[in-house]
């Protein structure tokens, strides 16, 4: 071990050895080892705070934004008597004002790491399954890699949250009071 | 060869550092993960329910109407769209056949408190008005990875429970 460490750092022998007998400043070692767990301990309990705090904004901003699609698209029948649903780059933008920050505002993009929205609207004025509730309704789910600080090139834990929406007063409507949005 | 051993200091860095890794870092990590998990299922549970409010909220007719075949089978419907989105399963806690509760209220009109609670239609007295909430229960259960450190059952089972004003 010595001579490998002497090779390599081109250290005599002798001062290497010196070295592994001292015994000068071995409390100021522990605590370096020590402190390692310390550290690891403060990240997590400060990881732990930003992870609940952002996902409660993720959650905040799934239900804030799906709902605000939804009675947009009621508000939209009312004013013109055809209902017109919001596309997915508008509900990003409701998303983003509620929730961003403390979340990074969505951008639409799948790679650059900020919040992932897929809105799909489902059309079953005047029709559709009876297991299915009649009307119009949008399901809205927006996944995002969180990264803990302190640990940039770690996997990240993928937060998903999903809901589903009815537009209200949608049950009642015919087929044809429906936009092609829809 | 005992005595001696312990006489020894070399490595005692070493060795606090291993007991330190291993009883005070891993359990840790362990946790940590195990939390994530948790209160990110309880997170989308919570979801589940606002979600099934707002049905309550734009429905009320229907909600009302829960011993309805539409009414189980829509409520239902809501939930699987939802776990067809999510990381979790979730169920609507079953109330016999169905999948949702009723609350009465009679509330006294000219004060606004809540004069009596009922678990079917009331006759409220003439000066009271007759509030109705829905109420749900979500559950889901949850592998955590690691149930040991904070010595959590495994699957873990989470729940939700809240009602909306329909009337």
């Amino acid at each position: 071990m010595c001579n490998s460490l002497a090779a390599l750092y081109r250290v005599p022998r002798a001062t290497l050895h010196a070295l592994a007998l001292a015994r000068r400043a071995g409390a100021a070692v522990e605590f370096a080892l020590c402190a390692f767990a310390l550290v690891a301990f403060i990240l997590a309990i400060l990881n732990l705070g930003l992870l609940g705090f952002e996902l409660g904004a993720l959650a905040h901003g799934v239900q804030t934004s799906a709902r605000h699609a939804g009675v947009d698209a009621a508000a939209t029948y009312a004013n013109t008597g055809t209902m017109t649903c919001d596309s997915t780059s508008t509900i990003r933008g409701y998303f983003n004002n509620v929730a961003a920050p403390p979340l990074e505002a969505s951008s639409g993009s799948s790679t650059d790491g900020s919040p992932v929205l897929t809105a799909s609207w489902t059309n079953n004025a005047g029709s559709g399954a009876a297991s299915e509730p009649p009307g119009i309704y949008l399901n809205l789910a927006v996944s995002y890699k969180w990264q803990a600080i302190g640990f940039p090139f770690g996997p990240g834990i993928t937060l998903k949250i999903a809901t589903v929406i009815l537009a209200p007063g949608s049950a009642g409507l015919s087929g044809s009071a429906v936009g092609g949005s829809c | 060869m005992l005595s001696w051993l312990r006489a020894r200091a070399r490595a005692s860095a070493s060795v606090e550092f291993a007991l330190v890794a291993v009883f005070v870092l891993l359990p840790l990590i362990a946790g940590v993960s195990d939390f994530v998990v948790v209160i990110s299922a309880q997170a989308q549970l919570n979801t589940a329910l606002q979600a099934l409010y707002y049905f309550a909220y734009a429905n009320p007719t229907q909600a009302v109407a829960y011993t309805s075949a539409s009414t189980v089978a829509y409520q239902s419907y809501i939930i699987s769209q939802i776990n067809a989105s999510s990381d979790y399963q979730i169920a609507l806690k079953p109330n016999g056949s169905y999948n949702s509760t009723l609350t009465y209220y009679c509330v006294t009109t000219s004060t606004g408190t809540i004069s009596s609670v009922y678990t079917s239609p009331p006759t409220c007295a003439g000066n009271q008005t007759e509030q109705i909430y829905v109420n749900y229960t979500v559950t889901a259960s949850v592998t955590v990875p690691f149930p040991g450190p904070l010595k959590l059952s495994n699957p873990y089972a989470l729940s939700a429970t809240g009602g909306v004003q329909v009337q």
